[in-house]
């Protein structure tokens, strides 16, 4: 577990590599081959605020999300060894319907383009992190045992899980 | 010779696993690595990482999906629902309850396969880009340039590899 929130608040900005590892380090969180590695931005836990008040509103563009322009991130990605990619944010990166400009031909989603495309990193989106986050951090440790099937469902592109973290 | 591609993209590892490989890093959750990570159990408790599936409520996020939404099953021209089971009988006192969803698989909590994002990318080195996903796979048949069921339903890359994959391990 990176736990992005902590450090970042809830302002919805973008974090590239230089931020991410500072994170890392300073959390003394160890990322190695084969790990599914969880990002806690608050999103999810925003949303579930938001869709259970009392006057239900949309959350809005809150909490952080990665760079996925940033080169030296996604070379992170390839290098860390880590087995797939969560967030409890809609797209792990700013999402294709926030208007990107584009000058020159490439992917929108460019940490998508990335991690589904080239190099085969599964992404997890929308997982509700926010109180595991916290229990890890009560209890000084960021590692857990996460079991994260999708639906048996052939064909589809997508689904969804229940993801259960032992600790 | 690689039936799928020439040229892969720059900084991608396809082939890593095999040409015929539609995992990829799942592939490192191998049975040391679950039992590295069951080391990770310590206190027996559980949390549950997935929202409502019906959050995070309305569509102002996509506006193109959902959420998902239950739907009645009918048997013999009646809804099943707090319904007895055989009403030709009444010494039999089961009641039952059924339904069906339908579910916008991006909604809310969950994976993406690796046919969620392609590229236009000239894979087979022929000059002219063409639609490819990880690994060099199309998405759409060959014969019909559509999918298993029209527009829709991946002919590789679907999620299905994954959950019988059953993806286990730690961070």
């Amino acid at each position: 577990m990176i736990d992005l929130r902590t450090h970042c608040g809830d302002q919805r900005r973008m974090v590239g590599y230089d931020e991410l590892t500072a994170i890392i380090r300073k959390d003394d969180v160890e990322v190695s081959t084969g790990d599914l590695v969880c990002l806690h931005t608050g999103f999810a836990d925003r949303s579930v605020a938001a869709a259970t008040a009392p006057d239900p509103e949309p959350v809005g563009a809150v909490c952080t999300v990665l760079d996925g322009g940033d080169r030296k991130l996604l070379n992170w990605i390839s290098e860390s060894g880590l087995a797939a990619l969560i967030s409890d944010n809609v797209a792990v990166e700013q999402s294709s319907s926030v208007a990107r400009e584009t000058t020159e031909p490439g992917p929108v989603l460019p940490l998508h383009e990335h991690c589904l495309f080239k190099i085969g990193v599964p992404l997890g989106e929308l997982w509700h992190l926010s109180k595991l986050a916290a229990w890890l951090r009560e209890n000084r440790r960021s590692r857990f045992f996460l079991t994260a099937p999708p639906l048996r469902m052939p064909d589809a592109v997508g689904l969804p899980a229940t993801p259960v973290a032992t600790v | 010779m690689n039936k799928r591609w020439k040229i892969r993209p720059e900084s991608s590892n396809w082939g890593y696993f095999g040409t015929d490989d539609q995992l990829d890093r799942i592939n490192l959750l191998t049975e040391d690595r679950v039992l590295e990570a069951a080391k990770e159990v310590r206190t027996g408790r559980n949390f549950c990482l997935s929202m409502q599936l019906d959050l995070p409520g309305g569509n102002a996020i996509n506006p193109s999906r959902l959420p998902p939404g239950l739907k009645p099953v009918i048997r013999e021209g009646e809804i099943v629902f707090d319904s007895a089971a055989r009403h030709d009988n009444p010494l039999q006192t089961d009641l039952l309850c059924d339904d069906a969803m339908l579910i916008h698989s991006q909604y809310s909590t969950q994976w993406d396969s690796f046919a969620h994002i392609g590229a236009m990318f000239d894979a087979d080195g022929n000059g002219t880009a063409e639609h490819v996903y990880y690994n060099g796979f199309k998405v759409a048949s060959d014969d019909t340039g559509e999918g298993l069921y029209g527009k829709v339903g991946v002919v590789n890359l679907g999620i299905q590899h994954m959950a019988e994959s059953t993806s286990k391990g730690a961070t």
